[in-house]
């Protein structure tokens, strides 16, 4: 593994964190202005129950796409579901979405394995896709029980086809991903 | 509030184990740059997601939500879809805010392909996952490219739903 180039305090205090504590401290203020302090305490109080919730999840899903980066093997990502994998690897993107478990703090750090192992953007998007539109742990936990079968059923034809459409719509999109503006976020890789 | 211990936290570190004994089994220090890979990526990523969390928060209590439900359910047809389509990024796509909302939305007599639509935009569309996870961990330009590649996704899956429920009639709400 390389080294990354900057220190990982420099990394973890760049300056994607300082726009976040920006839009942070302007929105805070809004809910100040407009709504009060009372509605400013109840955010952050909503927000440490989330935190609670978030961390042990989000630490599981970052380590885990960590192991899933040094165990996959570049050649085989590239080759299932890489540029070259066409319509194919779309369609096994968008599945493997649909069957992956939890919520974005899972999703996103497999997303970022994924790309530093080779899987192009088409791919990518439509793995996005599967898993927020047919992901099955959603589906079997909160939509069967909440909205019943029917619903449920008539919902999951009308979005079937769509993570497939994305990710093909994605790989042909004019915009680059390449350089300092991929997923930044992980050391020792680009930036 | 959600609970802080279920089966998604379970299934989250069953697969971190698998994982860990398959790469201890290659025996060639993939275990140990996996697991500082993901800490690294946890410290990095961590303190954005949380200010991002922040604003968030915030926000939620800035959104007229209740007025928007109102108004998703007060509208038929086309315009149920388009409106479906406007407010569904502004609600956060979690299953716990979500699928609540969408039962109260069904049961005010809002017409099925907008309240797909309004799903697909919360899913696809959703400004809460862009702004506190994909903008912090895979930067602004992969979150565009996705935006752009979904921007078809809501109309479409409303309009598929009208399809259906014309031929085959509207389903009954937990039926």
């Amino acid at each position: 593994m390389r080294r990354p180039k900057s220190s990982i305090y420099a990394q973890i205090f760049g300056t994607p964190f300082w726009i976040f504590v920006v839009v942070a401290i302007a929105t805070g203020w809004a809910t100040w202005e407009l709504k009060g302090p009372d509605q400013v305490r109840a955010a952050l109080e909503s927000d440490i129950h989330i935190f609670l919730f978030l961390i042990p999840r989000m630490a599981g899903g970052m380590i885990l796409a960590g192991l899933l980066y040094t165990v996959l093997p570049p050649q085989l990502v590239s080759r299932w579901v890489g540029e070259r994998s066409g319509l194919r690897g779309i369609v096994i993107a968008s599945i493997v979405g649909a069957l992956t478990p939890g919520g974005p703090m899972t999703s996103f750090p497999i997303v970022v394995a994924f790309y530093m192992s080779g899987a192009d953007r088409g791919a990518l998007v439509a793995y996005l896709t599967g898993w927020s539109l047919l992901g099955f742990q959603r589906l079997l936990v909160w939509e069967l029980p909440l909205l019943g079968p029917q619903i449920t059923f008539y919902r999951v034809l009308a979005v079937l086809l769509l993570p497939v459409l994305a990710g093909l719509i994605a790989r042909r999109l004019p915009i680059g991903t390449g350089g300092a503006s991929g997923p930044g976020a992980v050391s020792g890789e680009g930036r | 509030m959600p609970p802080m211990f279920d089966v998604s936290i379970l299934i989250i570190w069953s697969l971190v184990g698998v994982l860990l004994v398959v790469a201890l089994r290659k025996k060639d220090g993939s275990a140990r740059r996996g697991l500082r890979r993901g800490v690294e990526s946890f410290l990095i990523n961590g303190p954005r997601v949380v200010v991002a969390l922040l604003s968030a928060g915030f926000l939620a209590f800035l959104l007229p939500k209740e007025l928007i439900a109102t108004w998703l359910g007060n509208e038929a047809g086309f315009q149920g879809i388009l409106i479906g389509c406007l407010v569904g990024p502004f609600f956060p796509g979690g299953p716990l805010v979500i699928f609540p909302v969408t039962v109260v939305l069904l049961k005010a007599g809002a017409g099925l392909p907008a309240v797909v639509a309004f799903l697909t935009a919360a899913s696809t569309w959703g400004l809460h996952r862009i702004l506190v996870f994909e903008i912090p961990m895979m930067g602004a330009q992969f979150a565009a490219i996705r935006f752009v590649s979904s921007l078809l996704l809501p109309p479409i899956s409303g309009l598929v739903a009208a399809i259906l429920v014309r031929y085959w009639g509207m389903p009954a709400v937990g039926g």
